[in-house]
């Protein structure tokens, strides 16, 4: 039962990983960047274009890897996709981070207060939103131990 | 000793060829000749000689006459006129006959009078031609200019008692030459056209209807454009105001005209053309177009472009007003009495009144840097005094407020794009607004500089004011908060999580 639930979260998750991987590539070949509340799809060549290929992979191999999870090729598909959703949300929450220590152009050597948990505001990349759910794994992969 | 003598030559060609292109350069001098037909009556002639002195063009400025000034001793020929012109040592003559219409054999007379022309067009003895090195270039005539329109439009009004029931005529001289008739219908039913919206809409006078006639037609072609027959035509329903299309006051005007309309009930006070400010600006105008150089130079680091009206207008998707006032007032803070010198990108702000994407983006092209150009927000009810600009440099603090001449807008200019803007205008109130705008790009584009600014004494920091900074948005300080508790939360998890299995095992 717990290996029909698994399946179907990473069978979901893929779904949808794959779907924010296809609006990434979208936006960016638009050329405008789209946002719908807190959600952001940017449409720069770097984070829309290669992180929404990077995503789109994503979501291929947690489809390819949703079918009998336990068996440990198929385990090593669904981590390798979270693996790739870590990438590119780590690159964002590291520019997040970057961005928010120095003060700007005309301030001082550090930021605000108020500067450095507005770097941190929405809206997000759809990475951001994946990136907890993309944890689970970890879970799958301890217990399979 | 030949291949010595040759380099020798080569060495020398090389040397005196740029004093060459120096000595040219210095010597090319413009001269404007405004050409007038000329009459034995000086009451004819004065009138052209005293508007003609009011030209303010930065070239010399000479009237000649092509025939009938003999007897007046005082007024030169159009020879005579190229003769002052080569004495100040004008190179190229810019000649602009102050014509009606360019379909006429008085042109032709012209053009080989200034030698333009080889054979004599007429029948009669040909007239004396110009003996110049100079190089000439003849303008077209007045045809249906709008600065025509207005003066027509405002010879009209007065004479105007009840519009609703009244009709204007124009009364235009026109020819008997099957070749050029279709010129004058085209030009006077263009003029009548303009003076009929000119009436209704800059005016206010809602005039019933303006109708042309000639006084020399083919009478059997265009029976029903004979002057008589017109006004006749128009009194059957409507009060004649009848307005004479000529240069200047005279025997037709006088005379003729009510000779031809003996006993029938008409407003008339036969004035002509002149005087009237619009004709010396049909004359700047004209010869404007000819010499002026639409070029704006600028540095970009070490590189010196030139960047012409052409260009921006490319760039913008054509030149509208907003373009050309932009660019002229450009111009004007660019020159070397105020600037001093050709600016460098990155040292010129400018604060512009005008909230336009013509005026924008001719600044953005000429300064290529969005941080450097301020705009006024808001678009429908703009007035005169949106047309205001102020050129800041950088690196010394100096600056210039700059604003356009209440007198270059045509009456009315304003309400009427209001209407337009708000889409309530109807459809002639939007033909008259494309011609008042046309009007303006013109005046715009090609008016002596100090007839389209002056300066205002607008302080700086007042203009700054005025404009509307773009509303930074307030960081979402709560949003930022939350997400990064999770992200340090999450951390914490994760590091307790590795620590704990270390620990277990």
């Amino acid at each position: 039962m717990a290996k029909n639930k698994s399946s179907i979260y990473f069978g979901i998750l893929g779904a949808v990983t794959l779907a924010f991987g296809i609006a990434d590539l979208i936006v960016t070949i638009g050329g405008d960047s789209f946002t719908w509340g807190i959600l952001e799809i940017p449409a720069d060549p770097f984070r829309g274009g290669w992180g929404g290929l990077i995503v789109l992979f994503a979501g291929l191999f947690y489809l390819a890897g949703s079918k009998n999870l336990p068996e440990i090729h198929q385990l090593s598909k669904v981590v390798m996709g979270s693996v790739l959703i870590w990438i590119v949300a780590g690159t964002d929450i590291f520019a997040m981070i970057t961005e928010s220590i120095p003060g700007g152009g005309e301030g001082g050597w550090f930021n605000t207060l108020e500067g450095f948990f507005g770097t941190y505001a929405p809206p997000y990349a759809p990475a951001i939103f994946l990136l907890p759910f993309s944890l689970v794994v970890i879970y799958c992969v301890y217990r399979r131990k | 000793m030949t291949i010595q003598r040759i380099i020798t030559l080569l060495v020398l060609i090389c040397l005196l060829s740029p004093l060459s292109v120096l000595t040219h350069a210095a010597e090319e001098t413009t001269g404007i000749l405004v050409i007038a037909h000329g009459s034995p009556k000086e009451s004819w002639c004065k009138p052209i000689r005293e508007l003609v002195e009011n030209v303010t063009l930065p070239y010399p400025v000479e009237l000649g006459f092509l025939e009938f000034v003999e007897e007046l001793g005082d007024y030169d020929f159009i020879p005579e006129a190229v003769e002052k012109l080569d004495a100040m040592g004008v190179t190229r003559i810019i000649g602009v006959p102050l014509f009606i219409s360019s379909s006429s054999g008085h042109i032709a007379e012209i053009e080989y009078v200034l030698g333009l022309r080889d054979r004599w067009p007429g029948e009669e003895d040909p007239l004396q031609q110009v003996d110049t090195e100079a190089e000439i270039v003849l303008t077209g005539a007045m045809d249906d200019h709008w600065a025509v329109a207005q003066i027509l439009a405002d010879r009209a009004a007065e004479l105007c008692k009840n519009p609703e029931d009244e009709t204007v005529v124009i009364i235009a001289h026109g020819t008997p030459n099957e070749t050029y008739s279709e010129g004058w219908i085209n030009s006077l039913e263009s003029l009548a056209e303009q003076v009929k919206l000119k009436l209704r809409h800059f005016k206010g006078f809602d005039i019933e209807d303006v109708r042309y006639s000639f006084i020399h037609a083919d009478e059997t072609v265009y029976p029903d454009l004979m002057v008589r027959s017109v006004v006749e035509n128009v009194s059957a329903a409507s009060d004649p105001i009848v307005v004479p299309l000529m240069v200047s006051e005279g025997f037709f005007t006088r005379t003729y005209i009510p000779k031809l309309l003996e006993n029938l009930t008409y407003a008339y006070d036969g004035k002509a053309l002149t005087p009237h400010s619009n004709v010396v600006k049909w004359i700047e105008l004209t010869a404007s177009r000819e010499f002026s150089d639409l070029t704006i130079q600028i540095y970009d680091e070490d590189e010196l472009l030139n960047i012409s009206i052409e260009e921006v207008g490319e760039y913008h998707g054509h030149i509208c007003p907003c373009v050309a006032v932009a660019f002229r007032v450009t111009e004007l803070a660019f020159s070397e009495e105020i600037w001093g010198g050709i600016p460098h990108r990155g040292d010129v702000k400018i604060v512009c009144g005008h909230p336009s994407d013509g005026h924008e983006e001719t600044f953005d092209y000429i300064l290529n840097s969005p941080d450097d150009l301020m705009m006024k927000k808001g678009d429908v009810d703009l007035t005169k005094d949106n047309y205001v600009y102020t050129f800041m440099r950088k690196s010394t603090g100096d600056s210039i407020t700059v604003e356009v001449n209440e007198t270059i807008f045509p009456e009315g200019f304003f309400d009427l794009r209001k209407k337009c803007k708000a889409k309530t205008a109807t459809p002639e109130e939007i033909k008259t607004f494309k011609l008042a705008k046309e009007e303006l790009k013109e005046s715009f584009m090609f008016l002596p500089i100090d007839k389209v600014f002056s300066p205002e004494a607008h302080a700086v920091e007042e203009i700054a004011q005025e404009i509307e900074e773009p509303e930074e948005e307030a960081p979402n300080v709560v949003g930022g908060a939350i997400f990064f508790s999770i992200l340090v939360i999450g951390l914490v998890l994760l590091l307790a999580l590795v620590y704990g299995r270390r620990k277990a095992r």
